[in-house]
C-alpha cells in the first residue's frame, strides 16, 4: 500500500484524536481541574472529620450533615455553615437533636421496621443477597415534616463562559429556587417498587486499574452494597431513582442506604444511623465496625485519588434534580438453614460444581419491612412485599427459557424447510403471499437483533443468547429472505397492476398490456434490494422497540399490545392472496386428473406449517401474558391471550375453508372476474401474424369460399417441442374438431402444446418466444 | 487395497457416532451450564457427596475445549481400527474398553484413597482419554507402519570432522504419537498416570487377560442398520485377495451378488445427504 504525504497526515491526525481524549479523570480545563480541585479538598477535610468521629460525637463539617431536623423545626431558614451557634456537637443520641429525621420516623424504624433484633445468633440471614426485588411503596405523608436545608457548594455549577477559571465560591440552598416543590415531592399515594443489591467486594486501586481487590476485612458480618432503587407510580408518569451505597449488617439482616449527591454526604453517615434503635453499647459495637468497613473502602479504593469530573457532574445533577432519600430495609431471616448450609449454597450457586444443595428449594430474598425518607423534601415512605429471587437462580431459570425458545426456532426452521420443499416451483411459489413471510420475518429479525444486544449485556447468559440470535439470525436472514426472494421474484409480473386485474388474471387493453415491464429483474437485483430493505425495516423496528420500553406505561402497553396484534395477523395477506390466485376447493381439485395440473392447483401452504408456525409464534405470548411470575415480569392480561388466540383461530378456520370450498367462496359470483383462459379458439387474423402458415390460410380461404372435400386442419408450430399444434379456428368450421384443452393461448398470443407450457410454466411465468410475463393458470 | 486409507468418513459409522458425541456433548453441556456434573474428583464428590454416578459419566464429556480437539483427530486417527475390525466389532471393543477402564479406574482410585489417605490421587481425567489410550495399543498393534524418515541432523558443535549426527526416525504415525503425547500432557499428572494405566488395560484385553474382544458381543447392536455390514472385516478382505488370484471380474460379481439384491437397481443419481438437500431447497 502506498502512502502519500496527505494520507499520512490524515492518519496521524486520526490517531491524535483518538489518543489526545482525556485520560483518567476527565479533566479538559482548568475550571475542571480547579472544580477537581476543590472537591478534593472538601472530601478530604470531611474525611478527617469522619477519622475523629466517634459513636458519641455529632457530624461536624460533613455535607448535607451540618444541622439536624430540631435545627430546622425551630428555624426553617437557618444558615447551614459550620459552626452553628448553640449546636452540641461533643456528643450523639439518636434523636431528632442529633438526627436529622423527626423522631417520629425514628420510633417507626425501631420499633416496626428493625424490630428482628435481640439476640442476633437465634436469626440467620443470607450473606449473599444479589438480586432484584419487586414490590409496592405507600405514600404515608409528604406535607407532615419540615424540610431540611441542605445547600451544595456552588464550585459544582459549570463554567459560564470559556475564559472561565476559578469555580465560585459559597453555599446555594435550592430550596430558596421558587419551583423546587415541583420537581422535589412525591404525589402518587401507592406505587410501584424496584430493588436492586448488588455486593461489593471487589474495588478497583486505581484509575485506569486493571485488576480488583478485596478491601473486605469483616466479611463475615458486614457486606458493602450497591443499592439501586427505583419507584413509580401505577402509569410510570412520575419516577424516583437512587443509585448509591449501602451497607448491610449480616448479623441482624439490616440494610441501610442513603442517596449521594453534592449536597449530601451520605457515606459519612451509615454508621451512625445503622445504629438507631439500639442500645448504647449495640450502638458503639455497630458504629465501629460499619465505620471500619467504610473506611477499608475508601482507603482500598483510593476514593480520592480516583475521583472523574463525570462523578461530579452527577453528583451535581442529582442535587439539583432530587430528594435526598433514607432507605432503611429489615430482610427476612432463612433460620430453615444453617451457616454451613448457607455457604454451600452460596459456593453452588456462585461457581456450580453439583454440590448437595436443593437449589430449587432456595427461598427468595424478602425485605419484610422498609421505611425510605427523604430529609430534604420531608416525605415518608413505607415499602411492602418487596421479594426476589437470587440473581443466580434467575440467570438459571432465563437459561432454561432460552433453551425452549431454542428449540422452538429449530422447529419453525424446520417447517419453513418443509415449506419450502413443497413449493418448489415459481408457479407454486406465486401462491405464497409476500406480506405474510414480510410479517413473520420482521419479527424474527427483531428477536435476532435484540439477541445479539442482549448477548452483550448479560456476559452471564452469553453462549445461549449467542445461539438464539444465530438460530434466529440463520431463520431469518437466510432461510426466510430467500424465501420472500423466490416469492418476490414470481410475482414481479404483478407488481404494477392494479387488485382487479388480478383477479382477472389479465389487462383489460392492449395498451396497458405494451406498458408492462418487459425486462424482469433478475433475482441478483431482487435479492439485493429485498435484502437491503430487510435491514432498514429491521434496524428501524428494533429501535423503535428498544425505544417503546422506556415510554411511559399508558404508551408503551399501547404500542405492544397493537405491534403484537398486527404482527400475529399473518395469514390475512395469504387468505388475500388464495382469493386472488383463485384455488380450487378441494373437490375440484381432486376431480381434476391431470397430474400436472393438479401439482399446480395444490394448496400453497402446508397445513403442517400454517398449525405449526401458529403453534410456534403463539407460545411465548401465551407464556408472558398468562404466567405471572415470567422472566421478564410482564404483567398478566389472560383476556388479551384469549382475544389473540382467538384471533388466529379465526384465521386458520378462513384458510381451511378455503382449502375446503375454494379461495372465493366469500366473493358473490358476479364480483368475480374471470381470470385469463389460456385455452381459447384462436382467430384468423392470428393465425396469419404467424408467416409460416401463410399458404395453409390460403387453403383456409379456399376452403371457407367453396366446400372442400379435404379434412383441413389448422396448425402452428410449438416453440418448445418443435412439432405442430393443431388449432381451433373460430372461422373455419373444418378445424372445430380439435380440443381446444390441447394447446394453450398465451397473452402474448403465442401457441404452444398445453403440456410442454405447463411444464414451462412450472419454471417460470415468461414466454418462452418473447419473454412478456404469463399469468399464472 | 490402496495403501492409504480414504479420507472422510463415509462408511465409518462408528468413527463418526464416537467423533460427533465427542463435539457435541460438551457442547450441548456448556449450552445448558452443566459441565459440571462430568468432573470426577474423589474429594468432595465421593468420600462427601456420594456421587457415585460421576465415575460411570466422565467419560462422555471433555470439560476442556482443548480436550475436545484433541480426542476428535485421535478418534479420526482411529478409523483404521475401524476398518480392519469392522464397525460391529469396533463398537463392541469400544465398549467393553469404556466399561474396563471406568471400571478398573474407579476402583484404583476408590482403593487408593481409602488404603492411602495421604496420597491424593484426587482426579480422574476428563473425557475419553482413557478409552482412547487403551485402544492405541490396538492401533499400534494392529496398524502396519507405511514409511519411515531419517532426519539426521548434524552436531553444529563437533564441527564438520565429527561424523556423529543426531539421527531421529520417525514415521508416518508420529502425527498419532504427538496428539496422544498431548493429550496426556494437557490433563497433567492425572493424564499421564491414568493414561499409563489404560494403555496398560488395552495390552491386557488385546492378550486376553481381560477377556472379550474376541467373543463379546452386544446382540441388539447386530440390528442397527449400518453395522450390518461391515465395511471390511479381514475375511472379507482375504476373501477379495484370494478371488482376485483367480478372476477379478468373477470376485466383484461374487461381491455384488452378495450385497446387493439382483432386482433393485443401482439409483441414477448419488444419495443426496441432508446438507446437500437443504441446499438444494435453495437451487430449486
Amino acid at each position: 500500500m502506498e502512502l502519500d504525504g496527505n494520507t499520512l497526515i490524515f492518519i496521524i491526525l486520526i490517531l491524535f484524536l483518538f489518543f489526545s481524549s482525556p485520560g483518567g479523570n476527565g479533566v479538559t480545563s482548568q475550571y475542571e481541574f480547579n472544580q477537581l480541585h476543590l472537591f478534593t479538598q472538601q472530601l478530604e477535610t470531611e474525611y478527617s472529620t469522619f477519622q475523629n468521629l466517634t459513636y458519641n460525637s455529632n457530624f461536624k463539617n460533613i455535607t448535607g450533615l451540618k444541622l439536624s431536623y430540631h435545627d430546622v423545626a425551630e428555624n426553617a431558614l437557618i444558615n447551614a455553615t459550620y459552626p452553628i451557634d448553640s449546636k452540641n456537637y461533643e456528643q450523639w443520641y439518636n434523636n431528632e437533636n442529633y438526627l436529622i429525621m423527626p423522631d417520629e420516623i425514628t420510633q417507626i424504624i425501631g420499633d416496626s421496621i428493625w424490630n428482628i433484633t435481640g439476640n442476633g445468633e437465634e436469626n440467620i440471614f443470607p450473606p449473599i443477597i444479589t438480586s432484584t426485588l419487586l414490590g409496592t411503596i405507600t405514600l404515608n405523608s409528604n406535607d407532615k415534616y419540615s424540610r431540611l436545608r441542605m445547600p451544595f457548594a456552588n464550585f459544582y455549577e459549570p463554567p459560564r463562559d470559556f475564559s472561565d477559571n476559578i469555580p465560585p465560591v459559597g453555599d446555594t440552598y435550592m430550596d430558596d429556587w421558587e419551583d423546587y416543590n415541583e420537581i422535589h415531592n412525591v404525589t402518587f399515594a401507592k406505587g410501584e417498587m424496584k430493588v436492586q443489591f448488588t455486593h461489593v467486594d471487589k474495588v478497583f486501586t486505581s484509575l485506569q486499574g486493571k485488576k480488583k481487590k478485596y478491601f473486605n476485612s469483616q466479611d463475615e458480618n458486614w457486606k458493602l452494597l450497591n443499592v439501586k432503587v427505583d419507584f413509580t407510580d401505577k402509569n410510570e408518569n412520575e419516577k424516583h431513582s437512587i443509585n448509591t451505597l449501602g451497607v448491610y449488617d449480616i448479623k441482624t439482616g439490616r440494610i441501610l442506604a442513603m442517596s449521594e449527591s453534592a449536597k449530601f454526604h451520605s457515606l459519612f453517615a451509615l454508621p451512625h444511623y445503622m445504629g438507631i434503635g439500639m442500645t448504647k453499647a449495640g450502638q458503639k459495637q455497630t458504629f465501629e465496625q460499619s465505620k471500619k468497613l467504610i473506611n477499608e473502602y475508601w482507603n482500598t479504593s483510593k476514593y480520592i485519588d480516583t475521583l472523574t469530573m463525570g462523578y461530579i457532574n452527577t453528583l451535581y445533577d442529582d442535587a439539583i434534580e432530587k430528594c435526598e432519600f433514607m432507605m432503611f430495609f429489615q430482610l427476612k431471616p432463612w433460620n430453615q438453614y444453617n451457616k454451613d448450609q448457607l455457604k454451600i449454597i452460596d459456593d453452588e450457586l456462585k461457581w456450580p460444581l453439583g454440590r448437595p444443595a436443593n437449589l430449587t428449594h432456595v427461598p427468595d430474598i424478602v425485605v419484610t419491612s422498609g421505611m425510605v425518607y427523604s430529609p430534604d423534601c420531608g416525605i415518608s415512605l413505607s415499602t411492602n412485599d418487596i421479594h426476589g429471587e437470587r440473581y443466580e437462580l434467575k440467570i438459571r431459570s432465563i437459561r432454561i427459557h432460552m433453551l425452549c425458545g431454542i428449540f422452538l426456532f429449530a422447529a419453525q426452521i424446520y417447517l419453513l424447510l418443509r415449506q419450502m420443499q413443497h413449493t418448489n416451483t415459481p408457479s407454486s411459489v406465486n401462491k405464497i403471499s409476500f406480506y405474510t413471510f414480510c410479517m413473520i420475518n420482521l419479527v424474527d429479525g427483531c428477536l435476532a437483533t435484540l439477541y445479539f444486544i442482549s448477548a452483550t449485556l448479560v456476559p452471564e447468559l452469553y453462549l445461549p443468547l449467542v445461539i438464539s440470535a444465530f438460530a434466529s439470525f440463520i431463520l431469518a436472514s437466510i432461510f426466510e429472505t430467500r424465501y420472500l426472494i423466490s416469492v418476490y421474484a414470481s410475482q414481479v409480473n404483478e407488481r404494477n397492476v392494479g387488485i382487479i386485474t388480478l383477479l382477472r388474471g389479465r389487462t383489460e387493453d392492449p395498451d396497458a398490456a405494451n406498458e408492462r415491464p418487459v425486462v424482469i429483474p433478475d433475482e441478483a437485483s431482487i435479492s439485493s434490494s429485498l435484502y437491503g430493505r430487510f435491514a432498514f425495516t429491521l434496524i428501524t423496528f428494533t429501535f423503535l422497540i428498544l425505544n417503546s420500553m422506556s415510554w411511559p406505561r399508558h404508551f408503551r402497553i399501547i404500542f405492544e399490545y397493537s405491534a403484537i396484534f398486527i404482527l400475529n395477523s399473518y395469514w390475512w395477506p395469504q387468505v388475500f392472496r388464495n382469493a386472488i390466485k383463485g384455488i380450487p376447493s378441494r373437490r375440484e381439485r381432486e376431480r381434476i386428473e391431470n397430474l400436472a395440473n393438479r401439482r399446480q392447483n395444490k394448496v400453497p401452504l402446508l397445513w403442517k406449517f400454517i398449525i405449526g408456525t401458529t403453534f410456534i409464534r403463539t407460545l411465548p405470548i401465551i407464556y408472558f401474558f398468562t404466567y405471572s411470575s415470567n422472566i421478564f415480569r410482564h404483567h398478566k392480561d389472560t383476556r388479551f391471550v384469549v382475544i389473540l388466540s382467538l384471533w388466529l383461530l379465526f384465521q386458520i378456520v378462513v384458510l381451511y375453508s378455503q382449502d375446503i370450498l375454494g379461495a372465493r367462496w366469500f366473493l358473490s359470483q358476479h364480483t368475480i372476474p374471470e381470470g385469463y383462459s389460456y385455452f381459447k379458439p384462436v382467430s384468423l387474423a392470428l393465425l396469419k401474424e404467424h408467416g409460416d402458415i401463410d399458404d395453409m390460410a390460403d387453403t383456409a380461404n379456399k376452403g371457407s369460399s367453396g366446400d372442400h372435400p379435404h379434412n383441413i386442419i389448422a396448425k402452428v408450430d410449438c416453440a418448445i417441442c418443435m412439432s405442430e399444434v393443431p388449432v381451433y379456428v373460430e372461422e373455419l368450421p373444418e378445424t372445430h374438431g380439435v380440443d381446444i384443452h390441447d394447446y394453450m393461448v398465451t397473452p402474448c398470443n403465442h401457441i404452444f402444446h398445453t403440456l410442454c407450457l405447463e411444464n414451462w410454466m412450472s419454471y417460470k411465468l415468461q414466454c418462452p418466444v418473447c419473454r412478456a410475463p404469463l399469468p399464472p393458470c | 487395497m490402496s495403501v492409504e486409507n480414504p479420507t472422510g468418513l463415509h462408511n465409518y459409522p462408528v468413527t463418526r457416532t464416537c467423533m460427533i458425541l465427542t463435539a457435541v456433548v460438551p457442547f450441548l453441556m456448556a449450552v445448558t451450564n452443566d459441565k459440571y456434573i462430568f468432573l470426577a474428583q474423589y474429594d468432595p464428590f465421593i468420600n462427601q457427596y456420594h456421587q457415585y454416578y460421576r465415575f460411570f459419566i466422565y467419560q462422555f464429556c471433555a470439560v476442556n475445549e482443548s480436550d475436545v480437539m484433541l480426542l476428535l483427530l485421535l478418534w479420526y486417527d482411529y478409523r483404521h481400527v475401524e476398518r480392519l475390525f469392522g464397525s460391529y466389532k469396533y463398537i463392541n471393543v469400544i465398549l467393553l474398553t469404556l466399561i474396563y477402564t471406568t471400571g478398573i479406574l474407579s476402583l484404583l482410585n476408590v482403593a487408593v484413597n481409602v488404603l492411602f489417605p495421604a496420597i491424593i490421587w484426587n482426579k480422574l481425567p476428563t473425557g475419553t482419554l482413557p478409552t482412547v489410550l487403551a485402544l492405541f495399543h490396538f492401533y499400534k498393534q494392529y496398524t502396519p507402519q507405511l514409511y519411515e524418515v531419517n532426519l539426521s541432523l548434524s552436531q553444529p558443535w563437533f564441527g564438520k570432522s565429527s561424523n556423529s549426527s543426531f539421527r531421529w526416525t520417525i514415521n508416518n504415525q508420529v502425527f498419532l504419537n504427538i496428539t496422544i503425547i498431548l493429550l496426556l500432557l494437557n490433563q497433567g499428572l492425572v493424564g499421564i498416570g491414568c493414561g499409563l494405566i489404560c494403555w496398560i488395560i488395552g495390552i491386557f484385553m488385546e492378550k486376553g487377560l481381560l477377556p472379550g474382544v474376541d467373543n463379546w458381543r452386544l446382540p441388539f447392536l447386530r440390528h442397527v442398520s449400518h453395522l450390518d455390514t461391515p465395511l471390511s472385516g479381514s475375511s472379507r478382505y482375504r476373501m477379495i485377495q484370494s478371488q482376485q488370484q483367480t478372476t477379478e471380474l468373477d470376485a466383484l460379481n461374487g461381491i455384488q451378488g452378495e450385497n446387493v439384491h439382483p432386482d433393485d437397481e443401482a439409483p441414477d443419481e448419488p444419495e443426496r445427504s441432508l446438507g446437500v438437500q437443504f441446499l438444494d431447497t435453495f437451487r430449486r
